[in-house]
């Protein structure tokens, strides 16, 4: 038997997993131990150590003690980052996907040309990375250039940030040159939209991985712990995406899926799921989206966002003084966990609808028009109707056993009476369970072990 | 790189107009007299040729309409382009652009008066109409423009 572990760093909790495998077999690995302290904020590899120390007293005697380990951090939330384009739907939503999907977090974003307020704004959103994009290969310059002009005015930018160059490929030297050359911090990445109907965010994902691995890492002792392991950390929604890349490709009959991580101040969308189905009289507009697409809500979450998901639900709930009571308490008490059946009703309340309007945000929609043919739609985004599997993730839905989603309450927003737009949410749920709360743990060992690591995370689906 | 010096044009059809052979001989015929076609497709609407152009850096948008709606669809195109900051781009329409055999002096003269450079009618030669959307270009642009 061989052994690997696997810890996230997240911004509450240190929390680990030790798992023993038989090395001439693929199969499903054994979860040996889990444990879980209180994240050391000011130095980071404190609590990593009492997590690692406590998971090798599961490593029998006699087994080396030399352990791989993998882990992933969700420092601050992840990195900040500041998305800019040239035209909102497209160079600027590409540029926000990108984001997303390099696990990063979204704390601005402007289209055309960055005003000396954007500016203002821009520095105020205290971002890590500033993603410029802009501009076919070959097509538009005059935007970006003046982007850049206005990004060489900010000192802010240059001792604090990164900026991440994935424009038009004409001005991938000009643009860095002048930076660079300005004291910045600058990459160069290729063109997250080449032409009109392509996207292209791998390249400048990495790149943002990278910047994440250098940053995050000088701080909080985080240099310390890579040293030690051998390894750098993954952006903890970095690990999730790659594990469900992994299960797309190791597990292909499990089919297409999403996966809600559900936190306290945030919810995050993943869907592995091809975005269009081919039907009939349909006309797909704007941007094709990624096969893996992640979203992520800021004001959707258990705890820390109580009060803005408690604006979503029904009115009536909303006017009960025992729910807005419940809405304090846990605002106050971001830890506080219910121990009578109300509170828990109330909670599975909140992650019905927490599910509901981030579902409702992360799919496409189709709206219906009207022609001398008959009718038409025009799709935008992502449909997936046709999507049964959901699986739940997260500290609240891993351990919740008495919550199901069902999707019912979504069926309004997907049906279409005339001439209005309607959601692409499942029609059917099959709803299951992250029981062990390991998926992000899992993901961290899909470099090294993907298929066990994707057998794993299926096997312990509830 | 042979694509760098290639003038790029915005092509589709606009409106709910779903007529889609025409547009796909207008993309074969103007990729093949040299110039960078981005093709919209069908269903069009005014934005998506705007944003197009602007991405691209394209020098015209060629609009069509086959339907007979089109001066409803058509119209003020050339106002939001100025809007978004594109005032100075090409813009040919051609197809049939009214509801039976109106009078083509009358309709060139609307299409025009929006803000059209160019007005085609559906059994024109489309030749002619690239060999003039150079000549505009450049004299529009200046010699080389191509991106
Ligand atoms: C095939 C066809 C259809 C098919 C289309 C299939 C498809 N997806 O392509 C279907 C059955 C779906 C259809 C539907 C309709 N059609 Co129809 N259809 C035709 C038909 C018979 C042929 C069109 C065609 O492919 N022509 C061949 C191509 C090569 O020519 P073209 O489209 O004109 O394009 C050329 C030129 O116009 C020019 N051009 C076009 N744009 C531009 C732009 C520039 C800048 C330049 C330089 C040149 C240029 O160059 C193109 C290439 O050579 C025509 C009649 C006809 N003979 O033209 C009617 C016709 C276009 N349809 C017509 C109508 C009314 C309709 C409907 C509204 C009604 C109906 N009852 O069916 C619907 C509209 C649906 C919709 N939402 O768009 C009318 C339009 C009337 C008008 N404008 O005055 C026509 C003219 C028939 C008629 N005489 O009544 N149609």
């Amino acid at each position: 038997m061989a052994y690997v572990m696997s810890v996230d760093i997240g911004s509450t909790y240190t929390k680990g997993a030790l798992f023993g495998y038989d090395e001439n077999r693929t199969a499903p690995m054994e979860l040996l131990e889990k444990s879980v302290t209180a994240t050391t904020v000011e130095h980071l590899p404190a609590g990593f150590e009492r997590v690692s120390a406590e998971l090798m007293k599961s490593v029998p005697a006699g087994a080396s003690r030399d352990i791989s380990i993998s882990f992933s951090s969700s420092a601050k939330g992840g990195l900040a980052i500041y998305a800019l384009g040239i035209v909102p739907e497209l160079t600027l939503k590409t540029a926000k996907l990108t984001a997303l999907s390099a696990g990063g977090k979204v704390v601005g974003f402007s289209s055309y040309k960055l005003t000396a307020k954007d500016l203002r704004e821009l520095e105020a959103s205290s971002p890590d990375v500033v993603l410029l994009a802009g501009g076919t290969n070959g097509g538009n310059e005059s935007f970006l250039r003046h982007n850049a002009k206005q990004l060489l005015r900010s000192d802010y930018l240059r001792q604090r940030a990164t900026i991440v160059f994935a424009g038009n490929e004409v001005l991938a030297e000009e643009i860095p040159e002048e930076l660079t050359g300005a004291g910045f911090d600058v990459r160069v990445a290729d063109n997250i939209m080449p032409e009109i109907d392509a996207i292209n965010p791998q390249n400048a994902r990495e790149h943002i991985r990278d910047v994440f691995l250098q940053r995050i890492v000088k701080g909080k002792g985080l240099d310390v712990l890579v040293s030690k392991v051998g390894k750098s950390p993954n952006p903890t929604p970095y690990a999730v995406i790659s594990l469900v890349e992994a299960i797309s490709k190791y597990a292909p009959d499990f089919g297409e899926f999403i996966l809600i991580d559900l936190g306290g101040a945030t919810t995050d969308v993943y869907s592995y799921a091809r975005e269009h189905h081919g039907a009939e009289r349909v006309v797909y507009r704007g941007l094709p989206e990624p096969i893996v697409k992640r979203t992520v809500e800021g004001d959707l979450g258990m705890r820390v966002s109580a009060h803005s998901v408690a604006d979503f639900v029904d009115e009536v709930t909303a006017q009960d003084p025992e729910f807005r009571r419940f809405i304090e308490i846990i605002n106050n008490d971001t830890s506080y966990l219910p121990d009578d059946e109300r509170g828990r009703a109330y909670d599975r309340l909140m992650a019905q609808t927490c599910i509901d309007m981030a579902l409702q945000r992360h799919v496409g929609t189709q709206k219906r028009v009207f022609t001398a043919m008959g009718d038409a739609f025009i799709q935008q985004g992502k449909d997936l109707r046709a999507v049964s599997k959901l699986i739940g993730s997260g500290g609240y839905l891993s351990r919740a056993d008495d919550f199901i989603y069902s999707g019912e309450s979504m069926a309004g927003v997907g049906a279409l009476s005339s001439g209005e737009q309607v959601y692409l949410v499942p029609q059917h749920i099959d709803y299951c369970r992250d029981s062990q709360y390991i998926f992000p743990l899992l993901g961290n060992l899909v470099d090294d072990l993907a298929e066990r690591a994707v057998l794993t995370a299926l096997e312990s689906l509830t | 790189m042979a694509d760098e010096k290639k003038e790029t044009i915005v092509l589709g059809v606009v409106g709910a107009d779903c007529h889609a052979v025409g547009n796909k001989i207008l993309e074969r015929v103007f990729d093949e007299q040299g110039f960078k076609v981005v093709n919209l497709g069908v269903m069009v609407s005014q934005d998506e040729f705007i944003d197009a152009a602007i991405e691209t850096n394209a020098q015209a948008i060629l609009v069509s309409s086959l339907y007979g709606q089109g001066e409803l669809d058509c119209e003020g195109l050339r106002e939001r382009c100025i809007e978004r900051g594109i005032e100075d781009i090409i813009l040919y329409v051609g197809g049939n652009l009214v509801i039976g055999k109106a009078d083509y002096d009358e309709t060139e003269r609307k299409f025009k008066a929006m803000g059209y450079d160019r007005v085609f009618r559906p059994d024109c030669d489309l030749i002619e109409a690239a060999n003039s959307l150079h000549q505009d270009i450049r004299e529009r642009f200046g010699e080389g423009s191509g991106k």
